[in-house]
């Protein structure tokens, strides 16, 4: 689980020039992070230099996060995703998840644990197509014009599958909530 | 809630987060576990979000050996320029100091450890200007040393330097451009204490210390003769006056324990000065050795599990621990007992007072070596005084290597001359390497300390570690005599 006090406390040490503090947040952060970046680049060199590339930002952007506007991990995955996109475009390379399972899919397949179980209950409410959507759009960033040509699917289908995604979750997380 | 179907996906988090505030984290933690990356991207990481650092001069990254090559630390002329990094370590690597020789290991040094012939030998310490430096060590022509004057001094600015930039580093392994790592005689008892690597530490005799007092917490709060809590939540009533008789000697538990890790002045792990612990709260490794400053003795009928095994012997069956009286006193030593030790088979030899200094477990016996020679100070002849032997101090290295450029140099401290056809050689350990590779024979170095360079042929050499070797005058191709100095 994560401590997002705990982790807002070592960005604002980064914040303040304490490079202690990075080799915490790595411990952190860096499984997950790592994670996310192979399952975007599905390259392990692409991933590692993604993921050394969002340790320095972190460093530099630390003083800029706001606690009250994102939770740091959020925060923290905002970045990275900017790091993928850019890599994405860079490199031109084709994801190679494209089209296969998504990390969402597996989710689906996996065991529910403790505070995942409700997320992985509104994720099997979408159909195949939405989460695949959801996917790209959270792992593989870009714009709707990317995402559907990387899909292969027209513009006004992929845009239309992430807003009934994004709705769904909505609807389903809410009402947990309440 | 409406979500525009027409903003780039590049807002998507934030559109997430409107669903739900943490929905990225878990969806992001969804991905597939790809394993724990490698530690490199950090250390490469830190690398570029190090303050800038001089353009010119050496860049330093230290690495010490407290438990391996641990952390490591960026330094540079600013360092030196600001007193941070004494002077000695970096001058002279702009080829013009007077007073640096240069070793370098024969072709080969990379595969099978070559012989050291004398030819190599005679070129080994050139000046690195390529001009010999004769006259500084008479009889090696060509040898030259810096010698460092004081080496509290060099101490005091590593630990320093540790202790900036360990925290700073730490863990982040792989950072190393120039590493110090320490050497240290491995047969000096003394050394084994000073690195940390007893077998029980500081930190386990507090351990034993905060469970002792648990445990005494523990069973007040379980005695049933404790007053029991009042329901109401009033303030309980005061506990009654002691009965007029003494009070039995309170159980081990209860008793106040004083307990620290060895202070330096006897080989052994833990030092009690009162009280007797449950050692059997604890998993004690075997060989640990324990002195108890006053034994008590005359309660011991009071310590359950404590079992007279007569002549002052004593066997704590809860840790498994033998304790004998040292001769000193109330002084006992304690161990543990030995594989199968029978109570009641055993039969205590005879205590044997002694006034002298208190024996301690016996300790690995460290050979004769001229390392370890006591200096013996030798009282005026006529002030009757007897004569006072002071140990010799320890005999210290810090191979000081850059990486960026495969040279080096390695500072000594209290190295005794060698012997009559006999010289101290330098050895690398390198992982591709099976056997040590030889830098070289040392010159001999006045009053056993002084500083020596070295170059291993070029950039991208990272030894692992370094020996160094008491051999035969003429060197020898792999390390054949008693190991000086080792580290890390």
């Amino acid at each position: 689980m994560r401590d997002p006090v705990a982790e807002a406390a070592i960005l604002a040490r980064m914040g303040r020039g304490d490079a202690a503090a990075l080799p915490e947040l790595w411990e952190a952060w860096s499984r997950p992070l790592f994670a996310v970046a192979m399952h975007a680049l599905g390259n392990q060199e692409d991933a590692e230099e993604v993921l050394q590339d969002a340790l320095v930002k972190f460093w530099r952007k630390a003083a800029e996060f706001d606690a009250a506007l994102s939770q740091p991990f959020t925060w923290g995955m905002m970045l990275l995703r900017g790091l993928i996109q850019d890599r994405l475009r860079a490199r031109r390379r084709r994801p190679v998840l494209v089209g296969g399972d998504s990390a969402l899919d597996h989710a689906s397949c996996s065991e529910p644990s403790g505070g995942t179980s409700d997320l992985l209950e509104a994720l099997a409410s979408l159909s195949p197509e939405e989460r695949q959507a959801l996917d790209v759009a959270v792992f593989q960033p870009g714009t709707h014009e990317e995402i559907a040509r990387r899909m292969g699917q027209p513009l006004g289908t992929v845009k239309g599958r992430i807003r009934r995604a994004l709705e769904k979750l909505h609807a389903a997380l809410t009402e947990d909530l309440l | 809630m409406k979500l525009s179907a027409h903003s780039p996906t590049d807002e998507a988090p934030e559109a997430l987060a409107t669903v739900h505030p943490d929905l990225v984290t878990r969806l992001a933690e969804l991905a597939p576990d790809a394993g724990q990356p490698s530690r490199a991207i950090l250390s490469a990481a830190l690398l570029r979000v190090d303050p800038p650092r001089p353009r010119s001069g050496p860049t330093a990254v230290l690495t010490w050996s407290g438990w391996a090559v641990a952390a490591c630390l960026a330094l540079g002329v600013g360092l030196e320029k600001s007193g941070w990094w004494p002077g000695f370590l970096t001058g002279g690597q702009d080829g013009k100091t007077s007073g640096r020789g240069t070793a370098a290991i024969p072709p080969g040094r990379h595969g099978e450890p070559q012989p050291a012939s004398e030819a190599e030998l005679t070129g080994i310490f050139k000046d690195r200007t390529g001009q010999p430096d004769a006259g500084v060590l008479p009889g090696r022509r060509g040898h030259s040393l810096t010698a460092v004057q004081d080496m509290e001094q060099l101490r005091a600015d590593l630990g320093r330097l540790r202790a900036a930039n360990d925290a700073r580093f730490q863990g982040a392994d792989g950072l190393s451009r120039t590493v110090v790592v320490e050497m240290t005689d491995p047969a000096d008892p003394r050394e084994a204490r000073r690195s940390g690597t007893l077998k029980l530490s500081e930190r386990v005799a507090e351990s034993i210390a905060a469970g002792v007092a648990a445990a005494a917490a523990a069973d007040k709060k379980t005695d049933p003769s404790a007053p029991a809590p009042d329901p109401s939540g009033s303030p309980p009533a005061p506990a009654p006056e002691p009965p007029s008789a003494p009070p039995p000697p309170a159980p081990a538990e209860s008793q106040d324990l004083r307990i620290s890790g060895g202070d330096g002045s006897w080989s052994g792990d833990i030092v009690i000065e009162k009280g007797l612990p449950n050692a059997g709260m604890f998993n004690l490794p075997e060989g640990t050795q324990i002195r108890h400053l006053d034994f008590p003795v005359e309660e011991a009928a009071n310590f359950r599990g404590l079992q007279d095994l007569g002549s002052g012997w004593f066997y704590d069956r809860f840790g498994d621990l033998l304790w004998q009286p040292s001769g000193q006193g109330g002084e006992y030593l304690g161990s543990k007992a030995p594989n199968g030790f029978d109570p009641e088979s055993f039969t205590a030899p005879a205590v044997v007072e002694s006034t002298e200094t208190p024996q301690t477990p016996p300790v690995q016996e460290v050979p004769p070596a001229a390392t370890e020679t006591p200096i013996v100070e030798t009282a005026p002849p006529d002030s009757g005084a007897a004569p006072v032997v002071v140990e010799a101090p320890p005999v210290r290295g810090y191979p000081i290597f850059d990486e960026t450029t495969g040279s080096g140099s390695i500072i000594l401290q209290n190295l005794p001359p060698a012997g009559v056809g006999e010289s101290y050689q330098l050895w690398v350990t390198d992982p591709a390497s099976s056997q040590p590779i030889s830098v070289g024979l040392m010159p001999a170095m006045e009053a056993g300390g002084g500083r020596i360079w070295f170059d291993l042929g070029g950039p991208g050499v990272a030894p692992s570690g370094y020996l160094m070797t008491l051999e035969p005058a003429t060197g020898s191709s792999i390390p054949t005599g008693r190991i000086v100095l080792k580290g890390p």
